[in-house]
């Protein structure tokens, strides 16, 4: 297999990047080809709608040896014969080396310090860790929470801070379980951690062993606003979820929380903070503390009464 | 947990035969996705595919971790196959490569229905007819 490569990229509109598509497939690598599609993120910061009006980007990925040129060239002819369809633009043309992207993801994965603390990193990375370093590796995958972002980094700034030692926590939506094995290590006796997405709970048990917590955690596939029961109480309660799923659930987090407990709420839009906040202090939880970056949102809360 | 979507990026592999070569490689590994973890999940859901192209939609969030869903065959592919030809033509216009019924056309339409962005079957039709069209296939009966 050659280690260098030619791409050949063109923009299209929605209704003709299937038939571009299957042109390239037809002259590209192993038939494979990807298209590139814009996004815009609603506002509720949950969903990204494919925004219709931008062309996406129709590429496939030639070998570059003696065919190449011969092979753009009948390419540059068939999209031709395409261009009564739609709006085609211009053939572009990149040479590409495989070391541009066999390793290259890894760099947007560096050993990551948060808190005071708080070390998390990736399994190709070594790390010679400091007096009270706690290490947490993880390596990403399919399930949300590298822990690069905000709102992950405000949920571990709090665990470091208010977690004492022999604490029962709960980590509802634990995705990755990085919230899980930062309390776990940090001192907690043991955690109870909720993910609805199987495969994330795959990840989520996997990370638990690589840390070596898993026997201190209890992982259950579920949902938060249905599968939390009336008597578990808890000494701390973290859910980084989306604001819609932390209204609903609330009645049940609040409940969850012993009194004088704190509930750690992130992924929060920041358009929702508000409504958030007061579905929270009618139930008798009271927001102690706030950290915001970009449209993220956390707040820190106690559950004041019973 | 919460989610902000950094790409979306559609990709047309060969059912439990993806590699990290291109395009998986430089498509998601421009995107910070870990090329490998991919690799695996996609073949693994697909292997009793084996044989098809089957496209996959992959979502990239902020924090570099994906999801991904997977996609009924390409319409191109369903339509070589129903119309036993190896590839469309070059020259669409003029060139008839082969042919399909109403019926088949039908049936893709079908299969493809949860993929496409059509308010019903007649709708769906007409767009794997374009497609049909695109390719030099005729659509008879």
């Amino acid at each position: 297999m050659s280690s260098r490569w030619l791409e050949v990229s063109v923009e299209a509109d929605l209704e003709s990047a299937d038939a571009v598509a299957e042109l390239f497939a037809r002259f590209g690598y192993q038939q494979g080809v990807a298209v590139f599609h814009p996004v815009k993120q609603a506002p509720d910061g949950e969903h990204a709608a494919l925004d219709p009006a931008t062309p996406v980007r129709v590429t496939t990925y030639l070998p570059l040896d003696e065919h190449v040129d011969a092979t753009v060239e009948s390419l540059r002819q068939a999209l031709w014969h395409l261009s009564f369809l739609g709006s085609i633009g211009e053939l572009q043309l990149r040479t590409l080396a495989e070391e541009d992207w066999a390793e290259a993801w890894k760099q947007h994965f560096p050993v990551t310090r948060i808190g005071h603390r708080l070390v998390i990193r990736p399994s190709w990375l070594s790390y010679t860790p400091q007096a009270d370093d706690v290490v947490i590796d993880l390596d990403p995958g399919m399930a949300f929470g590298t822990g690069l972002h905000p709102t992950t980094q405000h949920c571990l700034i709090w665990i470091e801070r208010i977690i004492r030692p022999g604490d029962v926590v709960l980590d509802a939506g634990a995705g990755s379980g990085i919230l899980s094995i930062a309390a776990l290590k940090l001192g907690a006796a043991s955690v109870t951690a909720i993910e609805l997405d199987p495969v994330a709970s795959d990840v989520l048990r996997a990370n638990l062993t690589q840390n070596g917590v898993l026997e201190r955690a209890t992982v259950r596939v579920g949902d938060v606003t249905r599968d939390l029961h009336e008597r578990e109480a808890y000494d701390l309660v973290l859910a980084n979820i989306v604001a819609r799923v932390l209204i609903h659930a609330a009645p049940r987090l609040v409940r969850a929380a012993r009194p004088g407990a704190s509930i750690v709420l992130s992924g929060i839009i920041a358009s929702a903070e508000d409504e958030v906040r007061a579905r929270y202090r009618k139930l008798g939880a009271e927001v102690v503390e706030r950290r915001q970056d970009g449209d993220w949102v956390s707040l820190l809360l106690s559950r004041t009464r019973p | 947990m919460a989610k902000k979507v950094k790409a979306v990026v559609k990709l047309q592999l060969p059912a439990g035969k993806a590699t990290p070569a291109p395009p998986v490689g430089p498509a998601l590994g421009q995107h910070g996705v870990p090329i490998m973890n991919f690799v695996k999940e996609y073949n693994e859901k697909t292997a009793h595919l084996a044989g098809q192209i089957i496209p996959v939609v992959v979502t990239i969030y902020e924090d570099r971790s994906f999801t991904f869903v997977l996609k009924t065959p390409p319409a191109a592919d369903l339509l070589r196959r129903a119309a036993g030809i190896e590839k469309g033509a070059s020259d669409p216009k003029r060139q008839k490569v082969g042919r399909v019924t109403r019926e088949q056309i039908r049936e893709i339409a079908q299969l493809k229905m949860p993929d496409l962005n059509a308010r019903d079957l007649e709708a769906a039709m007409r767009m794997i007819e374009g497609t049909a069209r695109s390719m030099g296939i005729e659509v008879v009966g």
